[in-house]
């Protein structure tokens, strides 16, 4: 068929082409700077005291001495900015370039603080939760191969579909705030209800090697990739989990 | 079937139906085998209720791959049932599968695998005859498998049947886009839909094929809510649903042809994305994208893949190609009710406003405009469709100002996409349109105040304005430009 007038190449110049990844340029790019920050702060603290917040000796009668609780939760906290900013970059993206220009920056920074808040109010009860069992190896290991069998529930995966659907916010004001801040909040809940299973290890043991990998876990899911409907709750994912759990646990048995 | 399994032997053609009809006895034989076939299939229907899940070749079964009522939207099922694909860049190839497997069950009821299916070409600009719905699926003779009660009584009528309206069936706005699919973030039209290539997508804009003439199509010839046309979980159920999409993926070819094979999206996530049917012999079948995107390749090939009319060239410099980026936000209203005549001022921010005028004075790059109808929702739309308007005089009827009209919504999808338990979670859709061009006639006619633009939105049915478009509501209306 012809056209009169242009050739296809001709035509196809004038397309903006399909966005590949996310750049690291532009909104939303703010999120992984701060995570890379959270990551070093978690990295040196566990560094400093092997995550214990007692830095004279994190051990009492060779059982490992849970941190104050406003030391665990500020952890916790700081663990959720490394381990979840970054899962939220492509909202916060979308959420800016549905704003102005001049307020992309306070749309993905109170998005951003939206989403830390409910992950810190859900650090906030297993902080407390958990604390008896602070520093247990083989309760984090159990916890883990829970979490692989919470990965694969048709609840989570229902869930975890929606994680991105954010309605388009008011554009100026407080409306425009409260918006922001809804949509991080609604996010920071869909994501604890996604990741709190493989969170509850991290409540258990601060260990950067334990977040890396939990990190890898959830990245894994939520990599692009051909056939997305299925990119969820992957077989060789939950097998993966549950083995890093097993792992886990025998090496608690073992010593 | 395998993806490499394609004939072997040169395409066969798919017929315009209308073309059939003028043709006469050979022509009509071909919809007489599509009506044979169908009741074969009916008679594979265990009943009304669920179909047979071991009669992958029945009429019903076929029909709940799309969706029936009583079966949740899933992307699980085992049986694919409620599967279709909207909304993203997924909705033109699954539903070439879909077309390409039913075909194929067509033709072994037939016992004859070179009957093809035909389409109905509403697009043609000269010629009204073609926006009527074919005859042989109006007449209400009995036993006339093509012919149901459950579309719109006026498209439907035997003897004095009412047409598709122009505007509805204009491919033209969706076929002079240049690009096949955007990321989510950005807030240009696209021809074939938003990007979805994670677990998590962000529900965005439909593509314009989708909603014009796609989904108003589907809403003319439905009707109403009752209309089988009109619902995800009915529309299979008329055997017309198969000739528009027929066409819609006629529509595929022709934009193909125009803008290039190089225009389709290279990534992976896209071309490997595999989706699975039954073919006609009840087995499975499964093709990745990266297979189907030559029709010859699949066995067929189109009447007629020329544009409906020409489509001028977009020249850009390369320097401009790469400056390229997602347009700016210059001014929003939110929370508008739809329900009935609606105009809604948007003051265009005053810096985002200079932005936008300093690009559109450097006249280097392509600077677009465009109005976004965002979070639309609402379970019982009335309407079938909303005309969208900019700076129409308050009071006027739309008809007198086609040059003002943005686009239109269909009610197409609408409810399917506000059911909390959707794959958006009730999110809705949205619509982006491409204003450029109605812009421009307000500045060379009116003239163009950027700190007074108002968007009317009007619902109307076939012949006209409407006072009830029931719980429609739109989260935000936009403008764009950049």
């Amino acid at each position: 068929m012809s056209v009169p007038g242009a050739s296809a190449s001709t035509r196809a110049e004038g397309r903006r082409g399909p966005a590949r990844g996310l750049p690291w340029s532009g909104p939303g790019v703010s999120l992984i700077a701060v995570s890379a920050a959270a990551w070093a702060v978690s990295i040196a603290w566990y560094a400093r005291d092997g995550g214990t917040g007692h830095p004279a000796g994190h051990h009492a009668a060779g059982h490992p001495v849970a941190p104050p609780y406003t030391t665990a939760l500020a952890a916790w906290t700081v663990m959720a900015a490394a381990m979840m900013l970054p899962l939220a970059r492509k909202e916060a993206r979308w959420l800016a370039f549905r704003s102005l220009r001049s307020r992309r920056r306070a749309a993905v920074g109170v998005f951003a603080a939206a989403h830390l808040s409910v992950w810190a109010l859900a650090g906030a009860v297993a902080v407390a939760a958990l604390a008896p069992l602070h520093g247990d190896l083989l309760a984090a290991g159990a916890a883990l191969i829970g979490a692989a069998a919470w990965h694969g529930v048709p609840a989570r995966v229902r869930v975890l579909r929606r994680c991105a659907s954010t309605r388009a916010p008011a554009i100026r004001g407080w409306r425009a705030a409260a918006d922001w801040s809804r949509a991080g909040a609604v996010s920071g809940a869909r994501c604890v209800v996604t990741c709190w299973a493989l969170m509850v290890p991290m409540a258990l043991v601060h260990h950067p090697a334990l977040m890396a990998a939990t990190a890898l876990a959830v990245a894994a899911e939520r990599r692009r990739g051909p056939n997305p409907e299925r990119r969820a709750a992957r077989p060789r994912d939950i097998v993966g989990i549950a083995g890093a759990g097993t792992a886990l646990a025998l090496v608690a048995l073992a010593a | 079937m395998s993806d490499g399994d394609a004939p072997a032997a040169g395409p066969r053609v798919r017929r315009d139906v209308q073309s059939l009809i003028a043709e006469g006895s050979a022509g009509l034989e071909v919809l007489a085998d599509y009506a044979d076939a169908v009741r074969s299939m009916r008679e594979l229907d265990a009943g009304p209720g669920a179909p047979d899940p071991d009669q992958p070749r029945s009429w019903r079964f076929q029909a709940a791959i799309h969706g029936l009522p009583g079966l949740r939207r899933s992307v699980d099922h085992p049986l694919g049932w409620a599967g279709c694909r909207h909304n993203s860049w997924f909705f033109l190839p699954w539903h070439r599968v879909y077309l390409y497997f039913f075909e194929r069950i067509v033709q072994s009821h037939l016992g004859d695998p070179t009957w093809s299916l035909p389409y109905w070409d509403y697009t043609k600009p000269d010629d009204p005859g073609s926006r009527i719905l074919p005859q042989p699926f109006r007449s209400p003779t009995t036993g006339n498998e093509l012919h149901t009660d459950r579309r719109d009584p006026q498209v439907n009528d035997a003897t004095a049947p009412v047409g598709l309206p122009w505007e509805d069936a204009d491919a033209m706005a969706a076929l002079r886009d240049p690009d096949f699919a955007l990321a989510p973030e950005d807030a240009a039209s696209s021809f074939g839909g938003g990007i979805f290539d994670d677990a998590i997508p962000v529900h965005d804009a439909l593509g314009l094929l989708e909603g014009t003439p796609h989904g108003l199509v589907h809403g003319d010839v439905g009707g109403g809510p009752n209309g089988w046309m009109s619902r995800f979980e009915t529309a299979a159920l008329d055997p017309i649903f198969w000739l528009h999409h027929a066409n819609i993926d006629r529509l595929w070819d022709v934009w193909i042809g125009v803008w290039g094979r190089d225009a389709l999206p290279a990534d992976p996530a896209w071309l490997d994305t595999e989706f699975t049917f039954f073919d006609g012999d009840g087995t499975r079948g499964s093709m990745t994208i990266g297979a189907v995107l030559d029709s010859a390749s699949l066995g067929y090939v189109y009447e007629s893949t020329a544009p409906p009319a020409p489509i001028p060239a977009v020249a850009v410099p390369e320097e401009a190609v790469a400056a390229v980026s997602s347009p700016d936000l210059l001014g929003a209203a939110t929370s508008v009710d739809l329900s009935t005549r609606t105009a809604v001022d948007i003051g265009l921010e005053e810096p985002a406003r200079a932005h936008a005028d300093a690009a559109l004075s450097a006249s280097a790059g392509p600077t677009r405009w465009f109005l976004r109808v965002e979070d639309i929702t609402g379970l019982n739309p009335a309407a079938p469709r909303y005309a969208v308007f900019l700076n129409l005089p308050a009071g006027r009827p739309p008809h007198v100002h086609p040059e003002l009209r943005a686009g239109t919504i269909g009610s197409f999808g609408i409810a399917e996409a506000s059911q909390r338990d959707s794959p958006s979670g009730g999110q809705g859709l949205t619509h982006v349109f491409d204003i450029t061009g109605v812009v421009s006639t307000l500045r060379a006619t009116v003239g163009w105040d950027a700190r007074a633009v108002t968007v009317t939105i009007v619902p109307m049915d076939l012949t006209g304005e409407v006072d009830d478009g029931g719980d429609v509501s739109a989260g935000r209306i936009s403008v764009y430009a950049g």
